[in-house]
């Protein structure tokens, strides 16, 4: 297949799809850090529900 | 406990019900991770940036990172068509990232929608805040192009893996879109960009004009 030149195509387009840019590791990093601070942050709003209940 | 990615979703669909102000929070400290900031100012989008630039990578600068989530069925948040250009006025030379992370983007779960070719134009706009809840609180700042400025124009839903980006220019005008879908959609989005061309040495990216811009005197030069 042949290769997409993408300064060719955002020139043309105004905008490019630059496929598999981003190594699997950096991805699963970034959802490995966002899942433990969603439950900390999940963790302190139920709290504050229990503030309301008082 | 939120153990994986089918958790966060219902978490953060039962957040944006329950108190908007606190998804709204929740995204900005995400924003703000560690890891995120990593995966946005790695050398790949930097290498990136200034090959589309033609400007080498020690010349560039890296804006604010944004995290955004669009929640199912959800019209409360969705930027309608606006492009970059309008609203850093003074920005000439810079590219926008638009990174689909956690699931992939479809062309029914809240996608970005592709102004073909309109980057070639300047356009009006519209600029004036949307409430972003029920209850009127909460601004959202639209700078809206008028749909009679992109109905020539072919639109294309983007469809984009994790993994995979867009690299969008200052006046391509695009569009957020509805999620249809039962579970969230997540981006990061941000830009590289580089000064030479800016009437202004100021450090605000969105430095407007005739806002006593303090970087902007008659010794400025495009280079």
């Amino acid at each position: 297949m042949a290769k997409i030149n993408h300064i060719d195509v955002i020139n043309k387009n105004g905008y490019v799809l630059i496929g598999n840019l981003l190594e699997k590791r950096l991805i699963n990093d970034v959802l490995n850090n966002i899942l433990p601070f969603a439950n900390i942050f999940q963790k302190k709003q139920s709290q504050e529900i229990v503030y309301h209940l008082k | 406990m939120i153990k994986n990615v089918d958790d966060l979703s219902q978490f953060l669909i039962w957040l944006d019900k329950y108190n908007n102000q606190y998804l709204f929070s929740f995204v900005s400290l995400v924003s703000s991770l560690y890891k995120i900031k990593q995966l946005c100012y790695d050398d790949i989008f930097i290498k990136k940036a200034s090959k589309l630039l033609f400007i080498s990578d020690e010349e560039l600068l890296c804006g604010e990172i944004s995290f955004l989530v669009n929640t199912p069925d959800s019209k409360r948040l969705i930027y309608q068509w606006h492009n970059a250009k309008n609203y850093y006025p003074k920005r000439e030379k810079h590219i926008n990232f638009w990174v689909p992370i956690i699931v992939d983007k479809t062309k029914n779960n809240g996608t970005l929608e592709m102004a073909k070719k309109s980057h070639l134009n300047d356009y009006p706009f519209l600029e004036f805040q949307g409430p972003t809840d029920k209850s009127k609180k909460g601004n959202l700042t639209q700078n809206l192009i008028p749909d009679y400025y992109v109905k020539d124009f072919d639109i294309e839903k983007l469809e984009c893996k994790v993994g995979s980006v867009a690299a969008i220019l200052p006046k391509t005008v695009h569009s957020g879109s509805l999620n249809q879908s039962l579970e969230c959609s997540y981006v990061l989005v941000f830009k590289i960009w580089a000064n030479h061309k800016d009437w202004t040495l100021s450090s605000n990216l969105s430095q407007k004009y005739f806002e006593g811009d303090i970087g902007s005197g008659p010794d400025i030069t495009i280079i």
